[in-house]
């Protein structure tokens, strides 16, 4: 296992990353998901993640992908800070919300608007009614990520 | 005329500070950093300097490899749930000047990414979705 507390810690506290794929003739795709982080693997899914680009280029073949979470701590001074993950994407069937300790939600638990604690109960967080987005973590085949390196950064422009 | 639609200019005018540049490296490994974007009206392309911009690792990628994607997205309310944001993928250039425009400090080479497909998404009403190649 390769995080160390502050990205564990981190990884919880953002609700988005950004994960590139790249297709067979060498055009990278670059898109927000939502994911689950359950200590060593961060599952991504969507609606329909089988019709989504990332699904296809890892479906084709190409399996390596870069994720990027990070925020701007500021703004000015210009001071952005970001965790990086390169790793190998793997279509597995996984439910979201399987109860599993630790994991990280795309959205705030209902009501929690304005705050964004690190969600350990994804299954309540996503199971509020009215909420359009809940379905996007009824995955049918999201990725799994191995992580072979990753660190954390921080600057000032 | 810009390839973009009055909704995509909109947004990308109004000032979300940050993008995300995926570019690939000699291994096909693909790269994905956060960065500060310029869009250009005169040109309908996206602008993106930086500090010492030629050591990065984001412009000699594009040196071996010009095919790039550029996302933006940001939550325009979170209760409702209610994401937006758009995404280019298309050809960077490499230019030698004009990137100490794009910020204070900002080295001289720049990139500038032509689009050539567009997907956005949430930019007019919340579930709206508009995908289309433009080259």
């Amino acid at each position: 296992m390769s995080f160390t507390d502050e990205e564990v810690a981190y990884l919880h506290s953002q609700r988005l990353g950004r994960i590139a794929t790249v297709a067979s003739d060498g055009q990278p795709d670059v898109v927000p998901v939502g994911y689950e982080f359950d200590g060593t693997y961060r599952y991504v899914g969507g609606l329909d993640p089988a019709k989504t680009r990332k699904f296809r280029n890892v479906r084709a073949g190409n399996a390596k992908v870069a994720v990027v979470i990070d925020d701007l701590v500021s703004a000015d001074p210009w001071t952005p800070r970001y965790l990086r993950i390169y790793g190998t994407a793997e279509l597995v069937d996984r439910r979201a919300g399987s109860g599993r300790p630790g994991t990280c939600g795309s959205r705030p638990p209902s009501g929690g608007a304005g705050t964004w604690p690190g969600v350990r109960s994804p299954t309540t967080a996503r199971s509020a009614p009215g909420e359009p987005r809940t379905k996007l973590w009824l995955n049918k085949a999201p990725s799994r990520f191995a992580p072979r390196r990753s660190y954390p950064h921080g600057g000032v422009r | 005329m810009s390839v973009f639609t009055d909704q995509e200019r909109r947004y990308l005018l109004s000032g979300v500070a940050l993008g995300r540049l995926a570019t690939v490296g000699a291994d096909g490994t693909p790269h994905v950093v956060p960065t500060s974007y310029r869009y250009n009206q005169r040109h309908d392309t996206i602008d993106i300097g930086g500090h010492d911009f030629a050591t990065r690792k984001k412009y000699r990628d594009v040196l071996r490899n010009s095919k790039v994607a550029f996302v933006i997205d940001d939550l325009a309310s979170m209760n409702p749930w209610r994401a937006r944001g758009i995404e280019i993928r298309g050809e960077a250039e490499v230019l030698d000047s004009g990137g100490t425009e794009l910020g204070p400090g900002f080295a001289p080479q720049m990139l500038r990414i032509t689009p050539k497909r567009i997907v956005s998404w949430g930019l007019e009403e919340q579930l709206s979705f508009n995908a289309r190649s433009v080259r």
